[in-house]
Protein backbone atom coordinates (compact mmCIF):
# COMPACT_ATOMS: atom_id res chain seq x y z
CA UNK A 1 0.00 0.00 0.00
CA UNK A 2 1.28 2.84 -1.15
CA UNK A 3 0.47 7.13 -1.18
CA UNK A 4 0.57 8.05 -4.83
CA UNK A 5 -0.35 11.82 -4.64
CA UNK A 6 -0.63 14.39 -2.35
CA UNK A 7 -2.40 17.49 -2.34
CA UNK A 8 -2.05 20.39 -0.03
CA UNK A 9 -4.85 23.06 0.62
CA UNK A 10 -3.63 26.39 2.78
CA UNK A 11 -5.79 29.18 3.96
CA UNK A 12 -4.41 32.09 5.55
CA UNK A 13 -5.90 33.45 8.77
CA UNK A 14 -6.41 36.72 10.21
CA UNK A 15 -4.22 35.30 13.38
CA UNK A 16 -1.03 34.03 11.16
CA UNK A 17 -2.06 30.97 11.05
CA UNK A 18 -2.38 28.68 8.20
CA UNK A 19 -5.50 26.51 7.79
CA UNK A 20 -3.92 23.31 6.18
CA UNK A 21 -5.97 20.78 4.23
CA UNK A 22 -3.91 17.74 3.12
CA UNK A 23 -5.07 15.09 0.87
CA UNK A 24 -3.44 11.99 0.39
CA UNK A 25 -4.56 9.35 -2.28
CA UNK A 26 -3.17 5.84 -2.30
CA UNK A 27 -2.49 3.21 -5.12
CA UNK A 28 -6.17 2.16 -4.99
CA UNK A 29 -7.62 5.55 -5.23
CA UNK A 30 -8.83 5.95 -1.51
CA UNK A 31 -8.14 8.98 -0.35
CA UNK A 32 -7.23 10.17 3.31
CA UNK A 33 -8.01 13.93 4.46
CA UNK A 34 -6.27 15.12 7.11
CA UNK A 35 -7.18 19.00 8.22
CA UNK A 36 -4.82 20.89 10.94
CA UNK A 37 -3.59 24.29 11.45
CA UNK A 38 -0.78 26.01 10.98
CA UNK A 39 1.50 28.02 13.05
CA UNK A 40 5.02 28.59 11.63
CA UNK A 41 5.14 24.79 10.45
CA UNK A 42 7.21 23.48 7.26
CA UNK A 43 4.23 22.26 6.22
CA UNK A 44 5.70 20.68 2.61
CA UNK A 45 7.33 18.60 5.11
CA UNK A 46 4.68 17.98 7.91
CA UNK A 47 2.26 16.87 4.84
CA UNK A 48 5.40 14.56 3.65
CA UNK A 49 5.94 13.16 7.22
CA UNK A 50 2.34 12.02 7.38
CA UNK A 51 2.06 10.59 4.05
CA UNK A 52 5.13 8.02 5.35
CA UNK A 53 3.08 7.66 8.51
CA UNK A 54 0.16 6.96 6.64
CA UNK A 55 2.17 4.38 4.47
CA UNK A 56 3.30 2.85 7.27
CA UNK A 57 -0.25 2.47 9.10
CA UNK A 58 -1.71 0.71 6.04
CA UNK A 59 0.87 -1.63 5.51
CA UNK A 60 0.01 -2.72 8.89
CA UNK A 61 -3.57 -2.69 8.12
CA UNK A 62 -2.70 -4.75 5.41
CA UNK A 63 -0.66 -7.34 7.47
CA UNK A 64 -3.59 -7.32 10.40
CA UNK A 65 -6.07 -8.36 7.94
CA UNK A 66 -3.98 -11.32 6.95
CA UNK A 67 -3.30 -12.23 9.73
CA UNK A 68 -6.90 -12.16 10.85
CA UNK A 69 -8.26 -14.08 7.70
CA UNK A 70 -5.69 -16.83 8.94
CA UNK B 1 -20.62 5.63 58.20
CA UNK B 2 -17.68 4.56 59.18
CA UNK B 3 -14.07 5.24 58.50
CA UNK B 4 -11.20 3.01 58.08
CA UNK B 5 -7.53 3.78 57.50
CA UNK B 6 -4.88 1.89 55.40
CA UNK B 7 -1.14 2.82 56.33
CA UNK B 8 2.18 1.07 56.05
CA UNK B 9 3.06 1.95 59.66
CA UNK B 10 -0.83 0.37 61.10
CA UNK B 11 -1.41 -2.03 63.62
CA UNK B 12 -3.59 -3.75 61.15
CA UNK B 13 -6.05 -4.05 63.91
CA UNK B 14 -10.17 -4.27 62.82
CA UNK B 15 -11.79 -1.93 62.79
CA UNK B 16 -9.12 -0.03 61.40
CA UNK B 17 -10.29 2.91 62.77
CA UNK B 18 -7.16 5.04 63.42
CA UNK B 19 -4.11 5.43 62.13
CA UNK B 20 -2.92 3.14 64.99
CA UNK B 21 -4.74 0.39 64.01
CA UNK B 22 -4.96 0.72 60.33
CA UNK B 23 -5.15 -1.72 58.17
CA UNK B 24 -1.96 -2.65 56.19
CA UNK B 25 -3.54 -3.68 52.81
CA UNK B 26 -5.53 -1.98 50.56
CA UNK B 27 -7.97 -4.75 49.25
CA UNK B 28 -8.61 -5.67 53.52
CA UNK B 29 -10.22 -1.86 53.97
CA UNK B 30 -12.19 -1.98 50.97
CA UNK B 31 -13.59 -5.46 52.17
CA UNK B 32 -14.53 -4.21 55.71
CA UNK B 33 -16.26 -0.83 53.87
CA UNK B 34 -19.42 -2.20 52.57
CA UNK B 35 -21.80 0.79 53.57
CA UNK B 36 -22.82 2.97 51.86
CA UNK B 37 -21.11 6.87 52.80
CA UNK B 38 -17.75 4.17 54.32
CA UNK B 39 -14.58 6.29 53.72
CA UNK B 40 -11.04 4.25 53.22
CA UNK B 41 -8.19 6.70 53.72
CA UNK B 42 -4.75 5.66 52.63
CA UNK B 43 -1.77 7.83 53.80
CA UNK B 44 -0.53 8.91 50.99
CA UNK B 45 3.09 8.66 51.84
CA UNK B 46 2.67 5.54 53.67
CA UNK B 47 1.14 3.57 51.03
CA UNK B 48 1.73 -0.17 52.29
CA UNK B 49 4.49 -2.23 50.22
CA UNK B 50 1.98 -4.49 49.15
CA UNK B 51 -0.11 -2.06 47.60
CA UNK B 52 2.38 0.56 46.26
CA UNK B 53 5.11 -2.90 45.38
CA UNK B 54 2.92 -5.38 43.63
CA UNK B 55 4.50 -8.06 42.03
CA UNK B 56 1.68 -9.48 39.79
CA UNK B 57 -1.45 -7.51 38.18
CA UNK B 58 -3.84 -6.42 41.28
CA UNK B 59 -7.90 -5.75 41.29
CA UNK B 60 -9.01 -3.42 43.94
CA UNK B 61 -12.86 -3.93 44.40
CA UNK B 62 -15.32 -1.85 46.04
CA UNK B 63 -17.90 -3.18 48.25
CA UNK B 64 -20.23 -0.62 48.26
CA UNK B 65 -20.84 3.38 47.03
CA UNK B 66 -17.68 4.57 49.15
CA UNK B 67 -14.97 7.33 49.16
CA UNK B 68 -11.38 6.32 49.17
CA UNK B 69 -9.26 9.36 49.92
CA UNK B 70 -5.66 9.91 49.62
CA UNK B 71 -4.32 11.56 53.37
CA UNK B 72 -1.64 12.64 55.11
CA UNK B 73 -1.65 11.41 58.57
CA UNK B 74 -2.38 13.64 61.24
CA UNK B 75 -2.57 11.16 64.22
CA UNK B 76 -5.90 9.42 66.09
CA UNK B 77 -8.12 9.52 63.28
CA UNK B 78 -7.66 12.99 61.63
CA UNK B 79 -6.44 13.44 58.17
CA UNK B 80 -5.78 16.46 55.80
CA UNK B 81 -6.44 15.38 51.93
CA UNK B 82 -3.17 14.61 49.99
CA UNK B 83 -2.81 13.96 46.87
CA UNK B 84 -0.31 11.18 45.90
CA UNK B 85 0.98 12.99 43.08
CA UNK B 86 3.55 11.36 41.33
CA UNK B 87 5.87 10.17 44.05
CA UNK B 88 3.24 7.53 45.63
CA UNK B 89 1.21 5.17 44.38
CA UNK B 90 -1.51 1.95 44.45
CA UNK B 91 0.11 -0.45 41.73
CA UNK B 92 3.79 -1.15 41.29
CA UNK B 93 7.39 0.74 40.63
CA UNK B 94 8.31 -2.82 39.74
CA UNK B 95 8.99 -3.40 36.37
CA UNK B 96 6.98 -6.32 34.28
CA UNK B 97 3.30 -7.76 33.00
CA UNK B 98 1.60 -5.85 36.12
CA UNK B 99 -2.06 -4.36 35.39
CA UNK B 100 -3.93 -2.37 38.08
CA UNK B 101 -7.40 -2.78 37.99
CA UNK B 102 -10.04 -1.03 40.02
CA UNK B 103 -13.49 -3.07 40.12
CA UNK B 104 -17.37 -2.71 41.65
CA UNK B 105 -20.65 -1.61 40.08
CA UNK B 106 -20.48 1.08 42.68
CA UNK B 107 -20.72 4.89 43.06
CA UNK B 108 -17.27 6.03 43.99
CA UNK B 109 -15.35 8.90 44.89
CA UNK B 110 -11.56 8.96 45.00
CA UNK B 111 -9.39 11.90 45.81
CA UNK B 112 -6.03 11.95 45.29
CA UNK B 113 -5.31 8.67 44.36
CA UNK B 114 -2.29 7.36 42.11
CA UNK B 115 -2.63 4.46 39.86
CA UNK B 116 0.77 2.99 39.01
CA UNK B 117 1.27 -0.14 36.41
CA UNK B 118 4.16 -2.70 35.37
CA UNK B 119 7.37 -0.48 34.20
CA UNK B 120 9.66 -1.78 31.85
CA UNK B 121 9.22 -3.39 28.55
CA UNK B 122 6.35 -5.41 29.36
CA UNK B 123 2.44 -5.32 28.50
CA UNK B 124 0.50 -3.66 31.37
CA UNK B 125 -2.33 -1.71 31.38
CA UNK B 126 -4.54 0.18 33.73
CA UNK B 127 -8.40 0.05 34.24
CA UNK B 128 -10.80 1.84 35.31
CA UNK B 129 -14.54 0.76 36.31
CA UNK B 130 -13.87 -2.71 35.25
CA UNK B 131 -17.55 -3.74 36.39
CA UNK B 132 -20.66 -3.30 34.44
CA UNK B 133 -22.38 -0.33 36.17
CA UNK B 134 -19.43 1.26 37.94
CA UNK B 135 -19.67 4.93 38.44
CA UNK B 136 -16.34 6.91 39.33
CA UNK B 137 -15.37 9.90 40.03
CA UNK B 138 -12.36 11.09 40.71
CA UNK B 139 -10.30 14.54 42.06
CA UNK B 140 -6.81 15.32 41.85
CA UNK B 141 -5.93 11.27 40.77
CA UNK B 142 -2.76 10.32 38.46
CA UNK B 143 -3.04 7.18 36.19
CA UNK B 144 0.44 6.23 35.76
CA UNK B 145 1.17 3.96 32.91
CA UNK B 146 4.96 3.18 33.71
CA UNK B 147 5.16 0.40 30.92
CA UNK B 148 7.93 1.43 28.33
CA UNK B 149 6.34 -1.20 26.06
CA UNK B 150 4.78 0.28 23.03
CA UNK B 151 0.75 0.36 22.55
CA UNK B 152 -0.15 0.09 26.04
CA UNK B 153 -3.02 2.25 27.51
CA UNK B 154 -4.79 4.06 30.15
CA UNK B 155 -8.42 2.48 29.85
CA UNK B 156 -11.37 4.51 31.72
CA UNK B 157 -13.89 1.50 31.77
CA UNK B 158 -14.80 -1.85 31.50
CA UNK B 159 -14.98 -3.41 28.22
CA UNK B 160 -18.01 -5.31 26.70
CA UNK B 161 -21.56 -4.53 24.24
CA UNK B 162 -23.47 -4.40 27.49
CA UNK B 163 -21.26 -2.46 29.60
CA UNK B 164 -22.51 0.70 31.58
CA UNK B 165 -19.29 2.85 32.97
CA UNK B 166 -19.10 6.07 33.97
CA UNK B 167 -15.87 8.40 34.67
CA UNK B 168 -15.71 11.59 35.86
CA UNK B 169 -12.05 13.05 36.06
CA UNK B 170 -11.35 16.14 37.54
CA UNK B 171 -8.07 17.65 37.01
CA UNK B 172 -6.36 14.18 36.33
CA UNK B 173 -2.59 13.79 35.41
CA UNK B 174 -1.90 11.50 32.97
CA UNK B 175 1.72 9.87 32.90
CA UNK B 176 2.46 7.68 29.69
CA UNK B 177 5.86 5.59 28.94
CA UNK B 178 6.04 5.72 25.58
CA UNK B 179 4.74 7.59 22.82
CA UNK B 180 2.71 4.91 21.86
CA UNK B 181 0.88 5.19 24.90
CA UNK B 182 -2.54 6.10 24.80
CA UNK B 183 -6.59 6.51 26.84
CA UNK B 184 -8.98 3.96 25.60
CA UNK B 185 -11.95 5.63 26.98
CA UNK B 186 -13.85 2.08 25.93
CA UNK B 187 -17.48 1.65 26.45
CA UNK B 188 -17.69 4.59 29.35
CA UNK B 189 -19.13 7.95 29.58
CA UNK B 190 -16.47 9.98 30.27
CA UNK B 191 -15.89 13.62 31.78
CA UNK B 192 -12.34 14.86 31.94
CA UNK B 193 -12.10 18.42 33.53
CA UNK B 194 -8.95 20.20 33.77
CA UNK B 195 -6.61 17.64 32.95
CA UNK B 196 -3.53 17.81 32.29
CA UNK B 197 -0.27 14.71 30.26
CA UNK B 198 2.39 15.04 32.90
CA UNK B 199 5.58 16.30 31.30
CA UNK B 200 7.67 13.62 33.48
CA UNK B 201 6.27 10.77 31.68
CA UNK B 202 6.22 10.31 27.56
CA UNK B 203 3.89 12.21 25.07
CA UNK B 204 1.82 10.36 23.10
CA UNK B 205 1.98 10.56 19.31
CA UNK B 206 -2.05 9.96 19.50
CA UNK B 207 -4.38 10.91 22.86
CA UNK B 208 -7.58 8.66 22.11
CA UNK B 209 -7.34 5.27 20.64
CA UNK B 210 -9.99 2.41 20.37
CA UNK B 211 -7.12 -0.12 20.52
CA UNK B 212 -8.83 -3.03 19.76
CA UNK B 213 -11.39 -2.99 22.45
CA UNK B 214 -15.09 -2.43 22.32
CA UNK B 215 -15.96 1.59 22.32
CA UNK B 216 -19.30 3.39 22.68
CA UNK B 217 -20.53 6.49 24.33
CA UNK B 218 -18.84 10.10 24.64
CA UNK B 219 -15.76 11.82 25.98
CA UNK B 220 -16.58 15.64 27.50
CA UNK B 221 -13.76 17.69 28.52
CA UNK B 222 -13.55 20.86 29.62
CA UNK B 223 -10.40 22.90 30.61
CA UNK B 224 -7.97 20.28 29.59
CA UNK B 225 -4.19 21.22 28.05
CA UNK B 226 -3.74 19.08 25.50
CA UNK B 227 -0.96 21.21 24.25
CA UNK B 228 1.79 18.56 24.47
CA UNK B 229 0.27 16.53 21.79
CA UNK B 230 0.93 18.06 18.35
CA UNK B 231 0.57 14.65 16.73
CA UNK B 232 -3.31 13.73 16.45
CA UNK B 233 -5.79 13.66 19.58
CA UNK B 234 -8.57 11.48 18.77
CA UNK B 235 -7.22 8.21 16.76
CA UNK B 236 -9.26 5.53 14.12
CA UNK B 237 -12.16 4.26 15.79
CA UNK B 238 -12.64 0.73 14.25
CA UNK B 239 -14.15 -0.91 17.59
CA UNK B 240 -17.06 1.50 17.65
CA UNK B 241 -18.36 4.83 17.57
CA UNK B 242 -17.33 7.67 19.88
CA UNK B 243 -18.18 11.23 20.69
CA UNK B 244 -15.57 13.53 21.64
CA UNK B 245 -16.23 17.05 23.10
CA UNK B 246 -13.50 19.69 23.87
CA UNK B 247 -14.17 22.73 25.63
CA UNK B 248 -11.86 25.81 26.60
CA UNK B 249 -8.65 23.29 25.95
CA UNK B 250 -5.65 24.02 25.20
CA UNK B 251 -4.40 22.40 22.09
CA UNK B 252 -0.93 21.28 20.74
CA UNK B 253 0.79 23.51 18.05
CA UNK B 254 -0.49 22.24 14.48
CA UNK B 255 -2.24 18.76 15.97
CA UNK B 256 -4.55 17.10 14.07
CA UNK B 257 -8.19 16.78 15.64
CA UNK B 258 -9.17 13.80 13.86
CA UNK B 259 -7.24 10.92 12.30
CA UNK B 260 -8.81 9.22 9.30
CA UNK B 261 -11.67 7.08 10.27
CA UNK B 262 -12.18 3.26 9.54
CA UNK B 263 -14.62 2.81 9.27
CA UNK B 264 -15.07 5.85 6.31
CA UNK B 265 -18.24 6.84 7.90
CA UNK B 266 -20.38 8.30 11.13
CA UNK B 267 -20.08 5.05 12.73
CA UNK B 268 -16.76 6.30 13.87
CA UNK B 269 -15.22 9.11 15.80
CA UNK B 270 -16.51 12.46 15.74
CA UNK B 271 -15.09 15.31 17.48
CA UNK B 272 -16.62 18.72 18.87
CA UNK B 273 -14.54 21.64 19.91
CA UNK B 274 -15.65 24.84 21.38
CA UNK B 275 -13.39 27.64 22.06
CA UNK B 276 -10.54 25.39 21.48
CA UNK B 277 -7.01 26.74 20.49
CA UNK B 278 -3.29 26.31 20.34
CA UNK B 279 -2.54 30.18 21.03
CA UNK B 280 -4.31 33.51 21.64
CA UNK B 281 -7.00 32.68 20.01
CA UNK B 282 -11.02 32.60 21.33
CA UNK B 283 -13.00 32.02 18.44
CA UNK B 284 -12.97 28.84 17.49
CA UNK B 285 -15.26 26.10 16.82
CA UNK B 286 -14.33 22.83 15.29
CA UNK B 287 -16.61 19.53 13.52
CA UNK B 288 -14.66 16.76 12.45
CA UNK B 289 -16.21 13.58 11.21
CA UNK B 290 -15.21 11.20 8.28
CA UNK B 291 -17.39 12.90 5.98
CA UNK B 292 -15.83 16.21 6.37
CA UNK B 293 -14.41 18.99 8.53
CA UNK B 294 -15.22 22.46 9.83
CA UNK B 295 -13.77 25.41 11.03
CA UNK B 296 -13.90 28.69 11.40
CA UNK B 297 -12.07 30.51 8.80
CA UNK B 298 -11.01 34.20 9.46
CA UNK B 299 -9.86 34.60 5.93
CA UNK B 300 -12.86 34.59 3.87
CA UNK B 301 -16.21 35.86 4.86
CA UNK B 302 -19.70 38.21 4.34
CA UNK B 303 -18.97 41.50 4.39
CA UNK B 304 -22.07 41.52 6.75
CA UNK B 305 -21.19 38.01 8.18
CA UNK B 306 -21.33 37.09 11.44
CA UNK B 307 -18.78 38.60 13.85
CA UNK B 308 -16.16 36.61 16.27
CA UNK B 309 -15.02 39.64 18.16
CA UNK B 310 -17.23 42.21 18.04
CA UNK B 311 -15.99 43.98 15.12
CA UNK B 312 -14.02 41.24 13.10
CA UNK B 313 -15.85 39.02 10.85
CA UNK B 314 -15.57 35.40 9.82
CA UNK B 315 -17.46 31.81 7.87
CA UNK B 316 -17.42 28.42 8.36
CA UNK B 317 -15.18 26.43 5.92
CA UNK B 318 -16.22 23.35 5.31
CA UNK B 319 -14.10 20.93 3.56
CA UNK B 320 -15.35 17.46 2.72
CA UNK B 321 -14.00 14.11 3.00
CA UNK B 322 -13.80 12.00 -0.12
CA UNK B 323 -16.35 9.68 1.75
CA UNK B 324 -19.31 11.82 2.04
CA UNK B 325 -22.16 11.71 -0.80
CA UNK B 326 -25.71 13.23 -1.48
CA UNK B 327 -27.21 10.44 0.21
CA UNK B 328 -24.81 10.51 3.13
CA UNK B 329 -23.48 14.31 3.14
CA UNK B 330 -21.44 16.18 5.74
CA UNK B 331 -23.99 18.23 7.83
CA UNK B 332 -22.54 21.26 10.31
CA UNK B 333 -23.86 21.59 13.38
CA UNK B 334 -26.93 23.97 13.77
CA UNK B 335 -26.73 28.03 14.22
CA UNK B 336 -29.70 29.64 15.46
CA UNK B 337 -31.57 32.78 14.46
CA UNK B 338 -34.53 34.05 17.86
CA UNK B 339 -37.62 35.18 16.41
CA UNK B 340 -40.21 36.56 17.73
CA UNK B 341 -43.00 36.81 15.43
CA UNK B 342 -45.54 34.08 13.54
CA UNK B 343 -45.96 35.61 10.71
CA UNK B 344 -44.00 33.97 7.28
CA UNK B 345 -40.64 34.61 6.60
CA UNK B 346 -38.03 32.92 4.41
CA UNK B 347 -35.00 31.97 6.15
CA UNK B 348 -31.86 31.87 3.93
CA UNK B 349 -27.69 31.22 4.55
CA UNK B 350 -25.38 32.70 2.06
CA UNK B 351 -22.19 30.87 1.80
CA UNK B 352 -19.47 31.00 -1.38
CA UNK B 353 -17.24 28.78 -3.60
CA UNK B 354 -13.75 30.09 -4.22
CA UNK B 355 -11.31 29.58 -7.01
CA UNK B 356 -14.50 28.73 -9.72
CA UNK B 357 -17.50 30.51 -10.94
CA UNK B 358 -19.53 27.50 -11.37
CA UNK B 359 -22.55 27.36 -9.16
CA UNK B 360 -23.19 24.52 -6.62
CA UNK B 361 -25.70 22.57 -7.22
CA UNK B 362 -28.89 21.47 -4.99
CA UNK B 363 -27.32 17.87 -4.83
CA UNK B 364 -24.23 19.20 -3.94
CA UNK B 365 -24.60 21.67 -0.73
CA UNK B 366 -28.28 22.32 0.47
CA UNK B 367 -29.64 23.78 4.08
CA UNK B 368 -32.14 22.65 6.57
CA UNK B 369 -33.77 24.63 8.87
CA UNK B 370 -36.10 23.47 12.28
CA UNK B 371 -38.65 25.97 13.07
CA UNK B 372 -42.14 25.62 15.56
CA UNK B 373 -44.48 25.22 12.72
CA UNK B 374 -46.93 23.21 15.83
CA UNK B 375 -48.77 25.41 18.15
CA UNK B 376 -49.00 24.42 21.59
CA UNK B 377 -45.65 22.22 21.89
CA UNK B 378 -42.23 22.91 21.07
CA UNK B 379 -41.95 20.31 18.41
CA UNK B 380 -40.16 21.59 15.54
CA UNK B 381 -41.04 20.92 11.15
CA UNK B 382 -37.84 20.58 9.13
CA UNK B 383 -37.73 22.06 5.68
CA UNK B 384 -34.57 22.12 3.26
CA UNK B 385 -33.64 23.25 -0.05
CA UNK B 386 -31.91 20.16 -1.37
CA UNK B 387 -32.44 18.04 -4.96
CA UNK B 388 -35.62 16.01 -4.73
CA UNK B 389 -34.61 12.62 -4.91
CA UNK B 390 -35.93 12.13 -8.51
CA UNK B 391 -35.53 15.64 -9.88
CA UNK B 392 -32.67 16.56 -11.59
CA UNK B 393 -30.05 18.82 -9.97
CA UNK B 394 -30.26 22.56 -9.99
CA UNK B 395 -27.92 25.62 -9.45
CA UNK B 396 -28.69 27.33 -6.00
CA UNK B 397 -29.38 30.78 -6.27
CA UNK B 398 -27.52 33.13 -6.25
CA UNK B 399 -26.55 35.10 -3.39
CA UNK B 400 -25.23 38.63 -2.43
CA UNK B 401 -22.51 38.31 -4.96
CA UNK B 402 -18.37 38.14 -5.06
CA UNK B 403 -18.30 41.96 -3.79
CA UNK B 404 -19.94 40.87 -0.52
CA UNK B 405 -17.48 38.42 0.46
CA UNK B 406 -14.24 39.30 1.45
CA UNK B 407 -11.16 37.52 1.04
CA UNK B 408 -11.82 35.24 -1.69
CA UNK B 409 -9.83 34.43 -4.87
CA UNK B 410 -10.76 36.44 -8.19
CA UNK B 411 -12.69 33.39 -9.41
CA UNK B 412 -15.70 32.58 -6.77
CA UNK B 413 -19.27 31.77 -6.51
CA UNK B 414 -21.42 33.25 -4.28
CA UNK B 415 -24.73 31.39 -3.23
CA UNK B 416 -28.02 31.21 -1.07
CA UNK B 417 -29.33 28.49 0.29
CA UNK B 418 -33.40 29.22 1.01
CA UNK B 419 -36.57 26.60 1.05
CA UNK B 420 -38.58 26.78 -1.63
CA UNK B 421 -41.46 28.32 0.63
CA UNK B 422 -41.78 30.62 3.12
CA UNK B 423 -42.31 29.02 6.66
CA UNK B 424 -44.47 30.10 9.53
CA UNK B 425 -43.60 29.71 13.14
CA UNK B 426 -46.75 28.90 14.98
CA UNK B 427 -44.41 29.64 18.29
CA UNK B 428 -42.03 32.51 19.28
CA UNK B 429 -38.49 30.67 19.55
CA UNK B 430 -34.80 29.60 17.80
CA UNK B 431 -35.53 29.00 13.89
CA UNK B 432 -32.29 26.65 13.92
CA UNK B 433 -30.19 26.31 10.43
CA UNK B 434 -27.34 24.00 8.77
CA UNK B 435 -25.74 23.32 6.03
CA UNK B 436 -25.68 19.66 4.09
CA UNK B 437 -22.79 19.04 2.01
CA UNK B 438 -23.16 15.78 -0.21
CA UNK B 439 -20.16 16.82 -2.98
CA UNK B 440 -17.04 14.94 -2.00
CA UNK B 441 -13.36 16.54 -1.73
CA UNK B 442 -14.68 20.28 -1.40
CA UNK B 443 -14.60 23.39 0.23
CA UNK B 444 -17.46 25.77 1.33
CA UNK B 445 -17.53 29.02 2.98
CA UNK B 446 -20.69 29.56 5.40
CA UNK B 447 -21.94 32.80 6.84
CA UNK B 448 -23.07 30.86 9.83
CA UNK B 449 -26.35 32.88 10.54
CA UNK B 450 -29.66 32.39 9.55
CA UNK B 451 -31.16 35.72 7.63
CA UNK B 452 -34.76 36.26 8.03
CA UNK B 453 -36.82 37.87 5.08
Amino acid sequence: MSIINTTIEQYPQANGTVHVVERHTDHLGQQYMRTWFSDGHDIEAMATAHAAELEAQLAQQEIDEVLGDG
Amino acid sequence: MADYFVASGGSNTSPYDTWAKAATSLATALAAATATGDRVIVQYDAVPSGDSGAASSVTYTFAANIALISASNDGGSAYTPTAMGESYWIGTSTSGSINVFLAGAYNVYMYGITLRSGGGNSNAVITLGNSDGAHYEMEDCCLWQASTASNQILRLSAIGNSHNTFARLTRPTFRFGHTSHSIVAACAEVVIEGGQISPSGSTPSTLFTVSSVVAHGSVYMEGCDWSPVTGTLIGSHTNGPKNYVFVTCRLGSGVTVLATQTPANKSSARAWLYDCAAGDAHYHIQYHDAFGSLTVDTGIYANDGAQYDGTNRCSWKVVTSANCSYYTPFVTPWFDVYHSGTSAVTPSIEFLRDGSTTAYQDDEVWGEWAYKGTSGFPLTTMVNDRKALAASAANQAAGVGTSGWTGENASAWSGKLQPASTITPAEIGHIRGRVCVGEPSITVYIDPQTRLT
